[in-house]
Order: structure tokens, then C-alpha cells, then sequence
């Protein structure tokens, strides 16, 4: 039982689960507990129900999201209808992060395969976060940058080259 | 492959929904006016100073400090800017108001000896009496104006009203706004979810652009007044500078409202046409330097409104909130129409995903 005396019964239990989830995520792991408990202020939370679609393919991105409870899976699908499946995340995951800084469409579906709940961070949320307080969203962006290089460098690594032939 | 459509809706379309979302809020406003105006105020007041708060939380550690020392410094500079502007302000436009029935009179004496040079040149107007119904007319909204001028500039609800209510409500939104906003966004289905957040993001960057462009731009002009009226010698510089200010923001016809007291009473003071020569080039002197110095600094984007519909919705505006929605119309005219914008955006992706194409790419996916 928690004691009422030393314990701190100040806290909400909520938002200390929520900062500790995201210190595990590579894009706010260098952050502290003060800059996490700011960032906290400008994720949103939202809920999905199970096969219910967070994102379509082709349609304008905005947001990062990191999986906070439950199942989500990421597909593409092709000309002819068939699915290809590109990753089921779990609790701790993240995705969805190139759309913060480009402003392409998504590239491909996700859809939770339980109920969810995810904390999404936005790109209007980070613009104003730029503008608030720039010392916190500059250590974000540098961090962001960082994991969309080494996702481009993982990528290099395994896909297949192809040779050209010059004539 | 592409499973984009063409556009959703045809530009006369579009204008027909910005007329037709316009007028009815226009409406829904007008009922509710005198009760929801204290709240447009204090929320417009909030949400400027909302980015200097937030920038105060993070040094200060807590959002109720932030806002306890800004109300603190903006009570200050009140207190003391107050002794110095306020006073002589309001002691201004006291006097202007007991002054305008004199300065009707002049007027009328004024057109009554022109009227009458007139008649001499061209005795046709004298047996038609064209002159005579004409000065009865201007006579009747000369008066009808001047009764209605203080109800215009306060729009029916009283200056204490506002003095309390507003400071309040501006200290509410300030505390909770995040927190209440958040909680609103909450009530958004999922599938809206996004849309939702970017339209409120680039509606209020834009509106907040082009209020603090006003305020700026009211400022300047109004201190650029003051001066040049001082220096002139017009009666009542600072009233009619800082008027001159305030009009200076209503699109196409303000400069021009602004610009006819002071030539007015100028012409009355002095009685002679270099008094109105005078004031017109001081009048095309400010303005030349507000349309070549400091709208381009100050402005970024404009609401990229059609002219005409600037005067509609001005002439709207003007009818529900006096000078205040004057003010407010342009920019709630230029945030709908970014609404509706974003809202047809997304019926248009949602759609292009009925077409079959758009069918494959969806398939089965519920």
C-alpha cells in the first residue's frame, strides 16, 4: 500500500505513466522530466477502436504517433487490391513521424488491430511549440532528424540495388 | 496513381457557401450579440496574449504566475500611460461631442451660403426648390448621425460592462484556454480529427497576424496623427488622432471617415479653403506613409478576400457590432473562408476515395 506521508500523492498517475512512455521513444529520450511533463501539454490523446483506420494511404499527414496501449498495423496496399504488410507496432512504438516535417501524403495505412489509444503530437502543435518555447522543439526536431537518417541509412542497407546498364 | 478529382466545388459555389456560412452566422450573432460581445472580446484579447503568457509559463514554471504578472505589468502601464493619454483623451471627446452640435450649425451656414451662390448661377434650381429639399435631407441624417454616433462606438452595451467583464474573462481564457481547448477537441470523431487541428492552427495564424497587424498598424497611424495634428494647430489632436487610428483599419472606407472630422473642423476653425487645402495634404501625407511604410512591414498576408466582399461583410459587420464588428468582420470573414476551405479539402479526399480507384486502394478496410 502506498504510504500517505512520503508517497508522492501529488503526481497524476496518468501523466507520470504517460512521461515514462514517451522516455523510451528515441525521438524524446534525451529530454527530461520537466521537458517531457511540458511536451505532455501538447499530445493529444485520442482512441480507436479495433479495425478502426487511423490513417489512409494518400491522405495529407500532420502527426507523429506513439502507441500507448494496444495494436496498430501498418500496410500498403497494390494496384491490384493485395496488401503488403510493413509492420504491426505495439505499446512503446512510434509512427507516422516523416509527416511532421513533410508535407507529402502518408504512404501507406494504419489501422488498429485492438483498442488503442495513441498520443499524438502535431505539426501545428510543434510550430507553436517553435514559436513557445524554441530550446525544447529544436532538441525534438534534432532528434527527429536523427531517427529519419537512420531509418534512411537502415534502408540502404537492405534494399536490393539495382544495376544499370549504360550503353 | 492518382485518385485525386477535380475540384470539389465550382468558385461560384464557393462563393455561394462563404455567403451562405456568413449570413448565418451573421444571424445567429445579431440575436445574441449583446451577450456573447464582452466574450469576442476577451477571447480576441486572450488569444493575442496568449504566445506571450505561454513564453512566461515555461520561464516562470506555472501558467497562474504568468498570467499574475502580466496582469500586474499591463495594470502598470495602464496606471501610468492612463494619467498621461487617458485624461486628456477623454476630456477630448467630451468636448468634441458638446462641440458637434455647433459644428452642425457651421455646417448648415456653410451650405446655406453655398446653396444660395448656387441659385444665383443657375436660377432653375431656385424654382424646383432642388437645393432647398436636398439641404432637408442632409439635414435630417446630419442630426440622426450625430445622435447615434455614441451608441455606434460603445454597440448598446455600456462602457462599465466591458471595463469589468472583459479583464475577467480575458484572465479565464488566459488560465483555462489550453485546457478547454483541449477538452473541445476531445468531443472531435477520429476521422475528423486532423483536419480539425490544422484548420484551427492556420485560421488562427492568420487572424492573429492580422489583428496584431492592426493594432500595430492602428497605433502607428494614430501616433503619426496626433502629431501632425498638434503641429497643425487642429483642435482636439488626440481624440481625432487616435480615431483617426481606429478607422484607419476598417478596409476602403476608414482613411476616408478618418480623414473627414479633422478637415471639418479645421475648415470651422480656421474659415478659409487653405485650412481644408492644408488638411487634406496632411490627411494624403498619412496615408502615403502607412500604404508605402508601414503596411508592408506590418502586414504579412492579408485574408485574401475578394474587394467586394470586403464591403458586404463590412456593411454586415458594421450593422451587428458598430465599430467593433467593423473592426472583427474582416478577419471572421477571412478565418470562415479558410474553414471552408479545409472542410471541402477533405469531403474531396473522402470522396476521391468512392471513385474506383479509390476503391482498390481501400479494398476491404472498414
Amino acid at each position: 500500500m502506498t504510504d500517505p506521508i512520503w508517497s508522492n500523492i501529488f503526481k497524476i498517475p496518468g501523466e507520470i505513466e504517460t512521461i515514462a512512455l514517451l522516455k523510451k521513444v528515441p525521438i524524446f529520450d534525451l529530454l527530461d522530466f520537466l521537458k517531457l511533463r511540458k511536451l505532455v501539454r501538447f499530445l493529444h490523446q485520442r482512441d480507436y477502436r479495433a479495425d478502426e483506420i487511423i490513417f489512409r494511404e494518400n491522405e495529407p499527414g500532420e502527426s507523429l504517433y506513439v502507441i500507448k496501449s494496444g495494436r496498430v498495423r501498418i500496410f500498403s496496399r497494390k494496384d491490384d487490391g493485395t496488401e503488403r504488410e510493413l509492420a504491426v507496432l505495439e505499446a512503446g512504438s512510434f509512427f507516422g513521424e516523416v509527416s511532421l516535417v513533410d508535407e507529402a501524403p502518408r504512404s501507406a495505412f494504419a489501422v488498429a488491430t485492438e483498442d488503442t489509444r495513441l498520443l499524438g503530437l502535431f505539426r501545428a502543435d510543434l510550430l507553436r511549440l517553435v514559436d513557445r518555447d524554441p530550446r525544447l522543439a529544436s532538441q525534438i526536431l534534432f532528434r527527429l532528424a536523427s531517427v529519419i537518417a537512420r531509418r534512411l541509412r537502415f534502408a540502404n542497407h537492405t534494399v536490393p540495388r539495382r544495376e544499370t546498364h549504360v550503353d | 496513381m492518382s485518385t485525386k478529382t477535380g475540384p470539389l466545388f465550382t468558385p461560384f459555389q464557393k462563393l455561394l457557401i462563404y455567403l451562405a456560412s456568413f449570413i448565418l452566422g451573421c444571424v445567429v450573432v445579431s440575436y445574441f450579440a449583446r451577450i456573447l460581445m464582452p466574450f469576442v472580446v476577451g477571447l480576441i484579447v486572450a488569444y493575442l496574449l496568449t504566445p506571450l503568457v505561454d513564453r512566461m509559463e515555461s520561464w516562470l514554471g506555472g501558467r497562474l504566475r504568468a498570467v499574475a504578472l502580466l496582469y500586474l505589468a499591463v495594470t502598470a502601464v495602464l496606471v501610468g500611460v492612463g494619467s498621461f493619454v487617458f485624461r486628456p483623451m477623454v476630456n477630448q471627446f467630451v468636448a468634441l461631442v458638446r462641440s458637434l452640435p455647433g459644428y452642425l450649425n457651421s455646417v448648415q451656414h456653410l451650405i446655406v451660403t453655398s446653396f444660395g451662390t448656387l441659385e444665383a448661377k443657375f436660377p432653375i434650381l431656385l424654382e424646383y426648390h432642388v437645393l432647398d429639399q436636398l439641404q432637408a435631407q442632409m439635414g435630417m441624417v446630419a442630426k440622426e448621425s450625430i445622435h447615434a454616433l455614441p451608441g455606434f462606438l460603445v454597440s448598446s452595451m455600456s462602457l462599465i460592462t466591458y471595463l469589468l467583464l472583459v479583464p475577467l474573462i480575458v484572465f479565464l481564457f488566459l488560465i483555462e484556454g489550453p485546457e478547454l481547448k483541449r477538452k473541445m477537441l476531445r468531443l472531435v470523431p477520429n476521422k475528423y480529427f486532423e483536419m480539425t487541428i490544422y484548420m484551427m492552427y492556420s485560421i488562427g495564424s492568420q487572424i492573429g497576424r492580422y489583428l496584431w497587424g492592426l493594432i500595430v498598424e492602428a497605433a502607428a497611424v494614430a501616433g503619426l496623427s496626433i502629431s501632425a495634428f498638434f503641429v497643425v494647430g487642429l483642435e482636439y489632436p488626440i481624440i481625432l488622432g487616435v480615431l483617426a487610428g481606429v478607422a484607419n483599419t476598417i478596409p476602403y472606407v476608414g482613411p476616408v471617415l478618418a480623414a473627414l472630422p479633422p478637415i471639418l473642423i479645421f475648415y470651422l476653425k480656421m474659415n478659409t479653403l487653405d485650412a481644408v487645402y492644408l488638411m487634406v495634404a496632411v490627411v494624403i501625407g498619412l496615408q502615403i506613409v502607412d500604404n508605402l511604410l508601414i503596411k508592408p512591414f506590418v502586414y504579412s498576408k492579408s485574408v485574401d478576400l475578394p474587394p467586394l466582399f470586403v464591403i458586404f461583410v463590412l456593411l454586415v459587420g458594421g450593422t451587428i457590432g458598430g465599430v467593433g464588428g467593423l473592426v472583427c468582420a474582416v478577419p471572421i470573414a477571412g478565418a470562415l473562408r479558410l474553414a471552408v476551405i479545409h472542410v471541402s479539402e477533405d469531403i474531396r479526399f473522402r470522396l476521391s476515395l468512392n471513385s474506383p480507384e479509390g476503391r482498390k486502394i481501400i479494398g476491404g478496410v472498414p
